[in-house]
C-alpha cells in the first residue's frame, strides 16, 4: 500500500494547505529521478506477484467465522523470520517471502522473497512459493485461525460479532454505521487516510452495489439492517440524505473497498520505453481479466448483482467533492474529475507508433502548470500528461516530519501521489536514483482466487502474455473510452460468459496491406521505433492510415467479442486469442517436457474459465450460497452460510474437498 | 511499398547479377490502396531447377501467432510463411542461371544486438525423397548453415548455434518401442544414412560451432542405437531429444529414465513429421513459377531457426529456409 513512513499525520484542514507544496516537490523529485534513471537498461525480466490474505478466526462453538484483528502480531513474527533469513542462507530458502501490512487489520500481503526470472522453468516456482507463503503465515497463527484468499469478505460490516476481538462500529475516523475503526490498520497512515478522504469529500464515502433479487428478496429492497446513530453529522447520510439507494447494498467506509484482497503482478521492464509499451498493451486486458477472475459476489451479508470488487473500492476511496463530481458548479475546486482515484487508467503513455492519438479519446484532466514544468524539463507529451493527470489529486496523508525533505534523495512526495492513484495499471519509476531495480509496470485488476493453484495460473498467464506481447510486437490498442466501457460491463453478474467486450480485431503489427499481418523491420522486441518523437508517430498515423476511413475513425479496428473468443481465439475470424498467442510463444521456446506439462495445467484452467467449462469463484460462491440449506432465497448470506463457505474454501485450498465445477480435475 | 519501388527492386537485383530479366511484362503490381493483389507475381518464362526461399520473421508476419497455437503437430506455420514470402518477395528474387533465391529481406539481416545476448536454435529437417538410397547429404548441411548465416548476419567466424536438432526424414515417435526386426533395420539405417552427417555435426559440436546437439522423435532404443554407432566412430551421443506431446503429458517411463541418466534434455516441439511434402511445395510454387514444372522440384531440406533473448523470455526472430531442386 505505498510508503509507510512513520510520523505524525496532518488533519485534512492542515494537510490541504500543503497540497501544492507536496505536488511541487513531488514533481521536482520525479524529474530528479527521471534524469538519473531515464536511460536505465536492465538485461533480464524480473517479476513478482502479490497475494493478499484475510485471516479468519473460527468460533467453532457458535459456528462463526470472524475476521481476526491480531494480524499485526503475526506480521511481527513474519518480519523476524525475514530478518533471520536475510542473515542465514540456510533459512533463506525456507522463508523466501516478504510480508507487508495492508489496509485491513485482518489482512496480510505476501510477496516472493526474490523476484522470479524469465525462464519457463522459473514459472514452476510460483505456485510452490505461494504455498510456502501460506504455510509460513499459518505457522504464526492460532489453531483456530487460517489465512484465506477471498476477494471480499461476505459478512464484513454485518451486525453481530464478526470480528475477533469484537468492537462496536462508529469510530471517529470512518464514522461508519457498520465497521469500527479498529478494523483499520493501526499505523497512523491508515486511519488518517480514511478520515481525510471523508473530510476532503465533505461526506462519508457512499458505496452502493445492486442487490441480487432472488425469489424472496423484497422489491424494492430497502435494507432493514442499516442502523441509525446520532453522533456525527454524517449519521444522516445514509437514510435521511439518501446515500443508501433502494435495491442496493449500501456501504459507507473505506474498509469495504480497501479491505478487499487482490492479485497484483509487477514486471520489471528493460527500459522506460518497454515499460510504457507493456503498460499500454496490458491496459485493455484489465477489464477482461477482472471479469475472468471475478470472485466478489457478496457484500455486507447480501448476494449482490455484481461479481467483482473494483467499483466497490473505487467508491470506497472516492475523495472527490460534489463540485469535482459535477454535482455543483466549480467554486472552491479546480477541476471536474470523471473518476475516483481508484479506477481504470485515463490515458495510454507509449510513444510506439502504433499508439495513435485517437486512442486517447477521453478528455484528460491534468494540471497545466505541472505539465509545463515537465515539458520544460524534457518530458514528452504523453508522459507529461500522465504524470500531471495523476497530480490533479491532493495528497491525503502528509506527515509533519516529512514535509521538508531533500528532493535529490527522497521521492516521498512523488510517491505520496503516485501510490494513491490506484489505477488498473501502474507505471513505476525505479524506487530511487541508485536502486538496482528498473522501470516497472504493475497489472492490478485481477481478483484474488481461492487457491494457490488458481492464483499461480493467473499470475503465470499474465507474465506469459507480456512475453508474447513483446515477442510478437502485438497491438491491443482500442480507444480508451472502450476500455472504460468494458470495465463497467466486467462487473455484471456472470459477465465472463454473458457479456461481450470491445477488443482489437487485428493484433499483429501491420505494415503490408492485404495480408493478415506483416512485419515491421526486424520485428525487434527492443522496440527501436518506440523512441521516435511524438511528431513522427503522428505523421506515421496519417500516412499509414490508408486503410482507414477519412477522419481516422478507428471503429473498424475493434469489435465486441466474448471472453471465450478473446482468450481462446476465434478461428473463423483469424483471431488467435490470448491463449493462442501464449501457446505460439511457448511452442517456439526450448522447453523441457516436464515444464511444458506443468505450464499446460495452468493454461488449461484459464481456457476452461473462459469457455465456461469451469466456474469463476464468484459463480461458485453464488451457487454455494443458493444451495445452502439455510438460504431462504432472500439474498441474505447468514452467519452459518458464511461459516460453511469459509470452511469449504479452506478445505478446497488444502485439497481436502474436490470442487470439480471450480477446478476441474486439477489438484491444488 | 509502392509499385515503383518494386520495379526498382527488380531492376537492381537483375542488374547486379548481370542477368537479363525477361519476366517483367508478366509482373502484375498490386494495389496498395485496397491491399490486395489481383494476381500473384509470376515468372512465366524462366525455368528454374533450384529454389531457395528465406521466409521473413514469422513472429511479425503473423504466421507464428496465428498458426502455431496448438500442441498438435502442424506445418501450417511453414506453409503460411512460404506463401507470404512468395507473395511479397518474388519481385526482389535473385537469379543465378536456373537457380532462384527468394528472400523476405524486410525482416532478415544481422541481429540487432550483441551475439552473446541471444540463444539460437536450429532444427534441420532432411527431406530425402522416398526410396532414396543416399545418405543424408553433408553438402546440404553446409549449405543450410551458410544460408542461416546469411539470414541472421554472417560474421567471419560464422555463427555459433546453441541448439542444433537433426530431424531425419519420416521419423515419428514410437512409444511402443521397436521389435527386433525394427531394431535391426534402424541400426542399419543409422550406419548407412545418418552416420556421415552425424559425424560432421559431431565435429561442429566438438569445435564449439554447435552448443548442444540433438535429434527429434527418437525412442529410447533409437537413442541407444545412435549413441553406440556415434561412440564407435568417435562422435558425440545425442544431448537433446525433441518429442511432441499432443495434449497429454505421458511419456514412456524408460525414455524419461534413460534421458535422465544420459543427460539428454527432453524438449517439446510441434513440428509435423513430414514438414514439407513435395506436393505441398509444388502447389505453393506453381502459381509463381509458371514456366517451371514445380512438381519436379524435390524439397532437400527445411531449416527452422529461432533466436531467443532468454534472460528476458523473448523471441526475437523465427524463420525458415527452404531448399529444393531437380538437379
Amino acid at each position: 500500500m505505498g510508503l509507510l513512513s512513520l510520523g505524525t499525520p496532518m488533519h485534512w484542514d492542515e494537510a490541504k494547505k500543503y497540497a501544492d507544496h507536496v505536488r511541487t516537490h513531488g514533481i521536482i523529485q520525479f524529474l530528479n529521478l527521471w534524469e538519473a534513471t531515464k536511460d536505465s537498461q536492465k538485461d533480464c525480466l524480473l517479476w513478482g506477484d502479490e497475494i493478499e490474505y484475510m485471516v479468519v478466526s473460527y468460533d467453532e462453538e457458535n459456528k462463526k467465522a470472524k475476521l481476526s484483528l491480531r494480524v499485526w502480531e503475526i506480521l511481527q513474527e513474519l518480519a523476524k523470520e525475514e530478518e533471520e533469513a536475510a542473515k542465514d542462507p540456510a533459512k533463506k530458502l525456507l522463508v523466501n517471502s516478504s510480508w507487508h501490512p495492508e489496509y485491513g487489520r485482518y489482512m496480510l500481503e505476501g510477496t516472493p522473497g526474490e523476484p522470479y526470472m524469465g525462464l519457463p522453468r522459473d514459472l514452476l516456482e510460483v505456485e510452490r512459493n505461494m504455498k510456502l507463503r501460506r504455510e509460513l503465515a499459518c505457522k504464526f497463527m492460532k489453531p483456530n485461525e487460517v489465512p484465506i484468499t477471498l476477494t471480499s469478505y461476505p459478512r464484513l460490516g454485518c451486525a453481530g460479532e464478526g470480528l475477533d476481538p469484537h468492537h462496536d462500529p462508529h469510530g471517529p475516523a470512518a464514522r461508519s454505521l457498520f465497521v469500527p475503526d479498529e478494523i483499520i490498520n493501526a499505523h497512523a497512515r491508515f486511519p488518517t487516510l480514511t478520515a481525510n478522504i471523508r473530510r476532503r469529500r465533505g461526506a462519508k464515502v457512499a458505496i452502493n452495489m445492486p442487490i441480487f433479487h432472488d425469489k424472496n428478496t423484497p422489491k424494492p429492497f430497502i435494507d432493514p439492517t442499516i442502523p441509525t446513530y446520532n453522533d456525527y453529522p454524517e449519521d444522516k447520510n445514509a437514510i435521511e440524505e439518501g446515500a443508501a439507494l433502494p435495491d442496493h447494498i449500501y456501504m459507507d467506509a473505506m474498509a469495504f473497498g480497501m479491505g478487499c484482497c487482490c492479485l497484483q503482478i509487477t514486471f520489471q521492464a528493460v527500459n522506460v520505453e518497454e515499460a510504457r509499451k507493456i503498460y499500454d498493451q496490458m491496459a485493455p486486458l484489465g477489464p477482461i481479466m477482472l471479469a475472468l477472475t471475478a470472485a466478489a459476489p457478496i457484500y455486507r451479508g447480501y448476494l449482490s448483482d455484481v461479481d467483482c470488487r473494483w467499483n466497490v473500492i473505487a467508491q470506497s476511496v472516492d475523495d472527490r467533492t460534489e463540485e469535482e463530481r459535477g454535482l455543483k458548479p466549480l467554486k472552491n475546486n479546480k477541476y471536474r474529475i470523471a473518476k475516483s482515484r481508484y479506477d481504470s487508467i485515463d490515458s495510454y503513455i507509449s510513444n510506439d507508433p502504433s499508439n495513435k492519438p485517437e486512442y486517447n479519446d477521453i478528455p484528460l484532466v491534468f494540471d497545466e502548470d505541472i505539465y509545463k514544468k515537465l515539458s520544460d524539463n524534457g518530458i514528452d507529451n504523453l508522459l507529461a500528461r500522465h504524470i500531471s493527470h495523476l497530480f490533479i489529486r491532493d495528497p491525503l496523508v502528509i506527515f509533519h516530519e516529512l514535509l521538508n525533505i531533500d528532493d535529490n534523495e527522497s521521492t516521498d512526495h512523488f510517491e505520496n501521489l503516485q501510490s494513491t492513484n490506484w489505477q488498473t495499471m501502474r507505471f513505476k519509476p525505479p524506487p530511487s536514483k541508485t536502486s538496482p531495480i528498473g522501470w516497472r509496470v504493475e497489472f492490478r485488476s485481477m481478483e484474488i482466487q481461492l487457491t494457490d493453484f488458481e492464483n499461480a495460473a493467473f499470475a503465470i498467464f499474465i507474465v506469459l502474455v507480456t512475453r508474447a506481447v513483446l515477442s510478437f510486437n502485438t497491438n491491443f490498442y482500442i480507444p480508451i473510452s472502450k476500455v472504460d466501457e468494458n470495465m463497467k460491463v466486467a462487473h455484471h453478474r456472470n459477465a465472463v460468459l454473458d457479456e461481450k467486450f470491445y477488443f482489437r480485431k487485428q493484433i499483429f503489427p501491420q505494415s503490408r496491406p492485404g495480408t493478415p499481418a506483416a512485419g515491421t523491420p526486424f520485428g525487434s522486441p527492443k522496440l527501436s521505433n518506440a523512441t521516435l518523437p511524438r511528431t513522427a508517430a503522428t505523421n506515421n498515423s496519417a500516412t499509414s492510415g490508408a486503410s482507414l476511413a477519412p477522419g481516422l475513425d478507428r471503429s473498424d479496428e475493434y469489435e465486441l467479442m466474448t471472453i471465450n473468443e478473446i482468450i481462446n481465439g476465434a478461428p473463423s475470424k483469424g483471431f488467435p486469442g490470448l491463449l493462442g498467442l501464449v501457446n505460439s510463444y511457448l511452442n517456439t521456446l526450448n522447453i523441457d517436457i516436464e515444464t511444458r506439462c506443468e505450464i499446460s495445467k495452468y493454461l488449461e484452467l484459464i481456457k476452461k474459465r473462459a469457455n465456461g467449462t469451469l466456474m469463476t469463484a464468484a459463480s461458485w460462491m453464488r451457487q454455494f450460497v443458493q444451495n445452502h440449506p439455510d438460504y431462504k432465497q432472500d439474498s441474505v448470506v447468514s452467519e452459518k452460510i458464511n461459516y460453511d463457505l469459509v470452511k469449504m474454501i479452506e478445505k478446497i485450498n488444502k485439497g481436502e474437498v474436490q470442487a470439480p465445477e471450480l477446478l476441474g480435475n486439477f489438484s491444488v | 511499398m509502392t509499385a515503383v519501388q518494386v520495379s526498382n527492386d527488380i531492376y537492381r537485383s537483375t542488374a547486379a547479377n548481370g542477368q537479363h530479366y525477361n519476366g517483367k511484362t508478366d509482373f502484375h503490381s498490386y494495389g496498395a490502396q485496397n491491399g490486395d493483389r489481383a494476381l500473384p507475381v509470376t515468372f512465366s518464362k524462366d525455368v528454374f531447377s533450384h529454389v531457395t526461399l528465406f521466409t521473413g520473421n514469422t513472429m511479425v508476419t503473423g504466421a507464428t501467432g496465428l498458426l502455431n497455437a496448438s500442441l498438435k503437430k502442424s506445418n501450417q506455420e511453414l506453409v503460411s510463411a512460404i506463401d507470404h514470402t512468395l507473395h511479397w518477395s518474388l519481385e526482389s528474387a535473385q537469379i543465378h542461371g536456373r537457380a532462384i533465391t527468394i528472400a523476405d529481406n524486410s525482416t532478415l539481416g544481422p541481429l540487432e544486438d550483441d551475439r552473446s545476448k541471444y540463444e539460437i536454435t536450429v532444427k534441420l529437417f532432411f527431406l530425402s525423397p522416398q526410396g532414396s538410397s543416399d545418405p543424408l547429404s553433408v553438402n546440404h548441411l553446409h549449405n543450410a548453415i551458410q544460408h542461416l548465416e546469411t539470414a541472421i548476419g554472417a560474421t567471419s567466424t560464422g555463427i555459433k548455434i546453441d541448439h542444433f536438432i537433426l530431424a531425419i526424414p519420416n521419423q515419428t515417435f514410437d512409444e511402443n518401442g521397436l521389435d527386433p526386426s525394427e531394431i535391426e533395420q534402424f541400426t542399419e539405417d543409422v550406419q548407412v544414412f545418418y552416420l556421415p552427417i552425424w559425424k560432421r555435426l559431431s565435429e561442429l559440436r566438438q569445435s564449439g560451432k554447435i552448443g548442444r546437439l540433438g535429434v527429434s522423435e527418437f525412442s529410447k532404443q533409437q537413442l541407444e542405437i545412435l549413441k553406440v554407432a556415434a561412440v564407435n566412430v568417435g562422435a558425440v551421443a545425442p544431448e537433446i531429444n525433441q518429442v511432441n506431446l499432443h495434449d497429454c503429458c505421458v511419456l514412456p517411463k524408460e525414455l524419461i529414465e534413460y534421458a535422465k541418466t544420459e543427460g539428454i534434455e527432453l524438449l517439446t516441439h510441434g513440428d509435423s513429421s513430414d514438414i514439407l511434402p513435395k506436393a505441398t511445395l509444388a502447389s505453393l510454387l506453381q502459381p509463381h513459377l509458371a514456366a517451371t514444372s514445380a512438381s519436379l522440384l524435390d524439397p532437400n531440406f527445411v531449416l527452422k531457426y529461432s533466436v531467443l533473448i532468454s534472460s528476458r523470455g523473448l523471441i526475437s526472430r523465427k524463420g525458415y529456409i527452404v531448399d529444393a531442386g531437380s538437379e
